[in-house]
This record gives C-alpha cells, structure tokens and sequence, in this order.
C-alpha cells in the first residue's frame, strides 16, 4: 500500500513539475534606460529572467559573477547571448510595437505609380490606376477560402517578425499561436483592460455630410452630438421614442439597425440627405466607439483609426479633426494614423487630450510628398508613435520605418529645425535616436494604455503575479516579449534605430517563449529541427506569371476550393529553387507552431490541398501561385487591366527583394537628388499628366 | 447620267452612314464631354434636350449590333466608375454586365456580314438564326429589368448612394437604350415572363454564392454552427427552380434564422485598407443579399 502510495506521489509530482512553466534567463546587454542610476545612452550587461508571460527578475552582472549566477539558477533556461565568432554579447530590446499596418496587402509590391502626386487618401482609392494595382492584383483569389485570407495575415506576421516586431497592428484572423501578437487582441496582454480598437476610419467624407450639413448646425450652437441627433430623428421619426440619453444605448440601436423598421417608422420624403444611411449604418459604429470609451465596468485601452491622411495643406483633410469633435471623438486614448492634415494649432490641444498622432513617413511622402508636422507636434508634446503603414507605399516593419523617419529628419528638406527641436539645440544624433526608439517602444504602449505594471496576487488562471503588465520595455512586471539584436554601435538607440535590419534580428521571444531566431539560439533552447530555416525566398515563383489562364466555372465556395487545389496541385509539381541574397552570417529560423491542429478550416484546408499553414514555404507557395495566376488583372480583362497584372511575387525578406530594397535606400539621400526631391520637383506635372487634383477640390467644396 | 447620280449619292450616303457607325465611339465621348458641360451649367432644359440630341446622333443611324454594343460601353463604363466596395448596384450590375457579355459574344460569333446590317433595333424577321438572337436579346433585356427592380429595391432602403455626376450620365443612357430595346421586343414578340423569371433565378442564384463566400468574415468563431446553418440555407435558395420551392423557403424558420443573424451582425470594424467600405461590401454581399434573394423569390414572374 505504502509503496503504491509514494509511486503515485512521484507520478504526481513529475506531473506538476513537467506543468509548471520553465523560467526563461536571457543574459546579454540593455539599454541603460531600463537601469536605475545608469546613462541612458549606455549598455548595461545583464540578465532578464521571464516565467508566467512576465520578466520576473532582471539585474545587472559583471562577468566574475555569471558562474555563480548560474550555480544559483541551476534548473532554469539559461542562454547566453553570444554568438559564434562575436566579440560582444548581443543586446536585449523590448519586442517593437507596430501601431499601423495594412496587414491583407502587405503581398502586394511596391506601387511604383505613387509619387507623390496626390492630395488625400480618398483622391488614390479612387483613381481608376489604383484599383486595378490593388483591388485587380488581390482578388478574386483572397476570397477563394478563409485559410487563402489567413495566408495574408501570417505573411504580415512573419515580416513583423523578422524584423523584430512583435506587436502588430492590423486586421488579422487566425494568427493566433502562430508567431508574435495582434495589438488588437486582448489576450496579448496580462491587463484588465479592454481590447483596443482600431477601425480603419473614424471619418469618410460620403459618410459624413449629414453631420457636416445637419447635425453640424445644431452642434455649433453648443449641442453635443447626442443631442443634435436626438433631436433630428425626432423630427423626422416622431414614434421613436429617442433622447440624447439614449441614442447611444442597445435598446435604441436595435431599432436603427433594423433598417427596414426604421425606414417604416420614418417619414417617407423630405429627409435629409443620407439620414437613413447614416442611422442605420454609421451612428451604431460611433455609439459603439462611445460606449467602449463610457462603460463603467470595463476600462479601455485605446483606439486607432485614420485621420485626416494627405497633404498638410489639403482643404478637406484639415476638416476631419474637427468632424472628430463635432462627433465629440476627442477623447483620451484615441490615436489618429498620419493625422498629417490635423492643423498645428490643434496639436496643444491634443497633447491635453493625450490623443496621440501615428506616424508613417515613408507612406506619406511617397503618396503625398509631406508629412506629419514633427517639429510642432514634438514641441506641444503630442504623444508620436511611428507605423509601417503597409508595403505598396511603406515598409515591411517599423524597424525599417524608423530609419526613413532619422533619415527625414536629419536632412529636415522643409528646413524646419527639426534637428534643433528634438535635440534641444544640442545637435546630438543620439538623442534623435533615442526619440526615435520610445516611437517603436513606450510611446505606443502608453498611446494603447499598456504601460502600467500592477502587482497583483497569483492565480490559477494568471500565475504571473501581476494584474497589468507593461510592453514596450525591460522592467520587472513587464510582458516578456523581447528582441535579442546584434551589437554593432556604442549608443543602444543608434544600434537598433540606425544599424540594425533583417541579419541582426537573432531572437524573437514572445511571452516567454522563443519564435525566430538564429539557429545556434534556438539549438540552446532545446529546438533542435524542430524549426524551419529561413530564408525560403525563390525567384522561380515569379515565372508563374506567365501560367495559362485557369478559371473556376464553379463560382461555389466548394467550386473555388476545389479550384483552388487543382493549381496548388499543378503548381507545386515545379522546383522553385530558393533565393537567398541575405548571405546571413547565421542561419535564421522559425519555430514549429501548431495552429493549424486548433482550427477546423485549416486543417481541413491542409488535408485538401497539401498546404500547411504553419510553415512560410507552404505560405509563400500558397499566395504565389494566386496572386500570380488569379489576379483579375490577368483572369478577367473586362474587368481587371492585363498591364497590372502583377509580374512577380515579392520576397518575404527584404535582403531578397531588390525593388524594395532600392526604393528604401534612394527614397532620401543625405545628400544629392533623391526620389524624394524629384518626385517633389515633378509632381506639378505629374498632376496635369494623370488628370488628378479634381477630386480633393469637390471634397473641399461639400465641408465648407 | 441619272443612274450614275443616284448610285453615286446612294453609295455617299452610305458611306457617312458606316462613317458615323465607326466613329460613332469618339462621337460618343465628345458629345458625352457636352453633355457634362451642359449639366455643369445646370440648366435643366438643356441638359435634357443635349441628352435627347446626343442619345438619338448615336443610336438613329445604328445596326442592332452596335446599339447592343453600346449598351455592353454603358455598363461597363458605369462598372468602372462605380467604388471597388461597397457600392450596392455595383453587386448587381455586376451579374447583369456577365449576361451582356456572354449574349453579345455570343451574337458577334454568329453574325455573318456586319457590314450588311440593316439599320434596325432588331433583327429582321428573316435573316438567319433569327430566333436565337431574338432569345439572346431577350436575355439582355431580361437580365435589365431584374436588375433595375433590385435597383429600385436598393433605393428604397435608402442605403444607396446617389452617385455622382459621371455615374449619372451613364444610368441614364443604360436606362433608355434598355428601355427602347424592351418596347421594340414587346411589341414584337410580346411579354416573355418566362425569361424574365430565368433571369430572377439567375441573379439569385448569383447573389446566394456571393454571399456564402462572405460568410467567414460574418460569423465569429464561436458562431461557426450557426455560420454552417445559414450557409445550408443558402446552399438551398441557390436550388430554387419553382415558386412552391421560392415560398417554401421564405417563410421557413430557416429564413427568419438566417435574417436575424445577418441583419445584426457587427461591423467587423474593418481595418482592412477599405475599411468602411469593406464593412458595407460584406453587408450588401450577405444580409442584402438575402434581402434581394426574397424580394425576387417575393415578386416572381
């Protein structure tokens, strides 16, 4: 009896122990900011130990210290951030924060027609180029079957991801466990807050003038917005029992989103313009966006949306904010994407507002040939993040961001003392530097309420200790999710910010756990095969242009299924022989996930087709093969333009990808004629050529 | 010599005939720029008269071919200008522009000698394979008329937007080459309820696979029973060939179940590029879609 006793204690002991997560030490060098009396612009050499999710411990070390670290860390995972053949241990970074991403596109290459000609956004999407460049390249195939959509969202993880970011923002569906995390997604985080938002437009100029034209009236006497529209659907739908109290609330969205009811108990003409469009379709959005700020027991983190996107001096996109507050969205915690058409006199009032601005550069100046007023909003103290907005007219990653942002700033081609400005008049580079690296780190995690660390008591269900736990930096109660870069540059901003790229990103640990990285890391960390060297780029997949015309007669989702297997089938019968331009000092690779097992649609996606969603080769053949055979460009002329058919696939990396590559590097030259300066010099005439800069001026007419 | 006088001016004639016919295409587009003009002014008797002179210049002188042809310029230019997303007649216009495209090939590779056409809507009584180009136009004229009641259905909820100017234009051209192609036919061959109901069941059919392969991005995970409920539903509209089997279905528990998950079915706050758009593309595609699917099965001929 005693024997069967203790046996099964044993068993239940081993069990507890092979349950009870491993703690994670990472022992390399980190900024001194993160380090109580040490110079910011310094390393510190020294350990970050992650259990439960969370950085437990961290602690400076000199190297007579580090045996008897480990002698008291004897059971733990400890890792050595040295590689072969380097004289200095890599340095920790907290996992960079990507506040703006287009994450359905970023398969889609660079937009070679942008430059720099346009006023706003809604002036591209509606250009007739436009469509057949995006909408004509990205479909019919990206509807063909959820597990085709889910191929997109991962490609954008997985350049998130290589490029050290491991908090992406964007719409993404089934990425969950697949590699780094979704900023919308609440369970990113160890917090009680709510998820955050983040619509892609708080403002749409056909969707506004009913409250431009008869709420705004109403609201520029002193009304709020409830109240405008309370008392204008009461005029119009007299049984509707609505109150400013109440048009935000369930009870009264219901009957609004019945819109065959509403239209019933409305009266049948004299509405204003769009009334019922707008009741039906955009108030809930916006009730939506008030309650998530106003409700009492949830507390929210953030919002993000577009805002006044274009040219700093476009008479339209300098309405949009006030649309925001005539919507009376200027609240804390919102934060506007480019915002670059936000007048500088409002940019104080942001700063009280703690409304921050989401900064995409590269974007802006490649569509708009201007950007974001820095010089004044630094000044006002408005909260800055930075984002990569998406690949046809950004970058890949924000670390790639970045350094257009230094590069812009350092050459200031609008001469407005942006140099002086962020560094105080000291000139000093770093501290550009150093701003530059809180635009990917802590501002973002403040501007999405995940800054705070709260101690809390531990719990079955959250073991870490803590009830908030911060990102965007290295402290104890902060998320352990971090990046391991190579060391190439005394100051730790100007070594990320400046010098690192695709080679230098050795480690993506998300929560504790290692995703990415270099081989000889991953080998120490008990992975050994159990991943997929990187990269798996080929050049071969563009020759799949030229593939015959095949179209699915069955329109069915089991018809386009069924389609779609067929040419993965034919397809995959070639050798796309790999390309690999990066000459990595070190192999790079990715851990074996296993999504695919926890989703019904993909597995059952994988048994059909052969496609494992899991693994970039799979991914990057799956979205070669469509959107290189069945573009609409290519399968259906009528409709799509031959011309715009997309004539290769671009690599996943960026080392791979020349054409992008190229664009980064020439778009602004310290010195010397760049893309930049010519597009600016041409864009006059590019407008008169293109037969552009109608459509702003109509825009501009109907917000007077 | 009289002969000689009368030949020469019959072959003249028919030369500035064939002339315009063939220019007819860059006529259109200038006359298209006067008419813009003349709206812009924004006298409504003008724009009107300009309408009238510049519709009859392109169609008066015209084989049937080329009117039809017109109609396929029509709709494809107003295809064209109307937003990638989220445009409700666009999903309609749609289906009708496939049958244009479909019938007019279809009547280009049957026609011998464009050249010796009479100038006629129709074609005449006994030419060749007469009566499978009168069905083909029939086709087009059926397909016309269930896409504009879906249009004036789309109307009606108010969730339409005007279209601008350009659109305009178009609309208006569409409209009565259409209208003037359906009264030749009725008048000829009488009302043909039977293609007309063809062509309900056609746009149906296309309106219920366009909906199903939304359903994805409607339903959340934890809904994907329901999701596979209504894409059966679905699955049987598509199925429909009688307005017993119509009825049926629109008075099933099954329809109420699948109209009160679509009609309040959250935005899905789409940061995808199109954003707003992209909300109301899947709406139009889904619970419109269904809405469309019963006001034809509602209203079958």
């Amino acid at each position: 009896m005693k024997k069967i006793f203790y046996t099964l204690m044993l068993l239940f002991s081993i069990q507890v122990f092979a349950e009870t997560e491993k703690s994670l030490i990472l022992i390399g060098q980190m900024p001194g900011r993160y380090f109580k009396d040490s110079d910011v612009h310094q390393y510190v050499f020294g350990y970050i130990e992650i259990e439960n999710r969370v950085i437990q411990k961290m602690g400076q070390l000199e190297t007579t210290q580090i045996k008897d670290f480990e002698k008291q860390n004897d059971g733990k995972q400890i890792v050595h951030l040295k590689r072969p053949q380097a004289s200095e241990y890599d340095v920790i970074y907290p996992g960079l924060i990507n506040l703006h991403n287009h994450t359905k596109q970023n398969n889609l290459p660079i937009w070679g027609e942008a430059v720099g000609q346009f006023a706003n956004r809604f002036e591209w999407r509606d250009w007739p180029n436009y469509k057949y460049s995006v909408s004509g390249n990205m479909n019919p195939w990206v509807d063909y079957a959820r597990a085709v959509e889910c191929a997109t969202f991962r490609w954008s993880e997985l350049h998130a991801m290589t490029l050290g970011t491991t908090y992406l923002q964007g719409p993404s569906s089934c990425v969950d466990q697949f590699g780094i995390q979704r900023v919308e997604d609440a369970g990113s985080y160890i917090s009680a807050k709510t998820a955050v938002q983040a619509p892609t437009d708080l403002v749409m100029p056909s969707e506004m003038q009913f409250v431009w034209n008869t709420l705004g009236p109403i609201i520029r006497t002193g009304k709020t917005y409830e109240q405008a529209l309370a008392q204008t659907i009461k005029q119009f739908c007299p049984t509707i029992a609505v109150t400013a109290d109440n048009v935000n609330g369930s009870d009264m969205l219901k009957i609004f989103k019945d819109q065959a009811k509403l239209v019933s108990l409305c009266q049948k003409d004299g509405l204003p313009d769009k009334f019922v469009r707008y009741v039906y379709w955009i108030h809930p959005t916006v009730a939506g966006r008030k309650n998530y700020f106003n409700n009492p027991k949830a507390p929210f983190s953030a919002v993000i949306a577009h805002l006044a996107e274009g040219r700093r001096d476009d008479a339209y996109n300098q309405k949009e904010y006030e649309i925001v507050k005539m919507l009376g969205l200027d609240l804390p915690q919102m934060n506007f994407v480019h915002g670059v058409g936000i007048p500088s006199k409002d940019y104080p009032e942001l700063a009280k507002k703690k409304i921050g601005l989401i900064w995409s550069p590269f974007s802006n100046l490649i569509l708009y040939s201007q950007t974001l007023d820095i010089s004044n909003a630094f000044k006002a103290g408005v909260r800055l993040a930075l984002g990569s907005d998406w690949v046809p007219t950004g970058t890949k990653s924000v670390l790639e961001e970045v350094k257009i942002a230094r590069r812009y700033i350092l050459k200031d081609i609008d001469k407005e003392d942006l140099v002086n400005t962020l560094t105080n008049n000291t000139g000093k580079v770093e501290k550009i530097d150093e701003i530059l690296f809180k635009m990917i780190t802590e501002n973002p995690a403040e501007m999405i309420g995940h800054s705070e660390i709260k101690k809390a008591a531990v719990t079955k269900t959250n073991p870490s200790g803590y009830s908030e736990a911060a990102v965007g930096r290295l402290a104890e109660g902060a998320m352990g999710t971090v990046i391991v870069v190579s060391y190439q540059d005394k100051n730790p901003y100007t070594n990320l910010i400046e010098k690192a790229d695709e080679k230098d990103i050795n480690l993506v640990v998300v929560d504790g756990h290692a995703v990415y990285g270099n081989k000889s890391y991953l080998d120490k960390l008990g992975f050994a095969s159990k991943y997929e060297i990187l990269p798996v780029d080929s050049d071969d997949y563009s020759k799949l242009k030229d593939a015959p015309i095949k179209v699915s007669v069955d329109k069915t989702p089991e018809g386009l299924l069924k389609h779609l297997a067929g040419l993965i089938s034919e397809y995959s019968k070639t050798d796309y022989k790999n390309t690999d331009k990066c000459n990595f000092k070190e192999e790079k690779a990715y851990v074996f996930q296993s999504s695919v097992e926890s989703d019904e649609d993909l597995k059952s996606f994988r048994t059909l087709t052969g496609i494992n969603l899991d693994r970039v080769s799979d991914i990057t053949r799956l979205l070669a093969i469509n959107i290189l055979t069945q573009n609409r460009n290519k399968i259906d002329p009528a409709e799509g333009k031959p011309g715009f058919s997309m004539q290769y696939f671009p690599a996943l990396y960026s080392c791979n990808d020349e054409r992008h590559q190229k664009r980064l590097a020439n778009f602004i030259k310290p010195e010397g004629d760049d893309d930049l300066e010519k597009n600016r010099k041409y864009r006059k005439d590019t407008i008169e050529k293109q037969n552009l800069g109608r459509a702003p001026g109509l825009l501009a007419e109907k917000y007077k | 010599m009289k002969i000689i006088i009368v030949l020469l001016s019959f072959f003249v004639f028919s030369c500035a005939s064939n002339q315009l016919g063939r220019n007819s295409q860059e006529s259109m587009d200038s006359l298209l720029v006067a008419e813009k003009a003349a709206g812009q002014r924004q006298l409504a008797t003008e724009q009107s008269e300009t309408s009238n002179k510049i519709f009859s210049k392109i169609f008066d002188n015209d084989d049937y071919l080329n009117r039809i042809r017109h109609i396929g310029k029509y709709t494809n230019e107003l295809f064209i200008l109307m937003e990638v997303k989220g445009h409700p007649r666009k999903r309609i216009l749609q289906i009708f522009k496939k049958e244009i495209d479909t019938q007019l090939a279809y009547l280009v590779s049957i026609e011998r000698n464009a050249d010796s056409l009479p100038k006629a809507w129709l074609p005449q009584p006994n030419s060749d394979e007469y009566d499978s180009k009168i069905k083909s136009l029939k086709s087009i004229s059926a397909s016309a008329e269930v896409m504009l009641q879906l249009s004036s259905y789309l109307s009606a909820t108010k969730v339409m937007d005007d279209g601008n100017y350009d659109q305009n234009i178009y609309f208006r051209y569409l409209n009565r080459a259409l209208s003037a192609l359906r009264s030749e036919l009725i008048i000829r061959e009488g009302n043909n309820d039977q293609i007309v109901r063809q062509a309900q069941f056609s746009f149906a059919d296309q309106l219920a696979s366009e909906a199903r392969l939304n359903l994805y991005k409607v339903f959340t995970k934890k809904n994907r029973d329901a999701q596979k409920k209504v894409d059966l539903f679905f699955a049987d509209l598509q199925r429909v060939r009688t307005s017993r089997q119509a009825q049926a279905l629109i008075e099933s528990p099954d329809m109420v179940f699948a109209r009160s998950y679509l009609a309040y079915s959250e935005s899905t706050g789409s940061s995808d590029i199109e954003g707003i758009r992209e909300d109301m593309d899947i709406k139009i595609a889904t619970y419109f879609g269904l809405e469309m699917i019963k006001y034809l099965y509602t209203h079958l001929n």
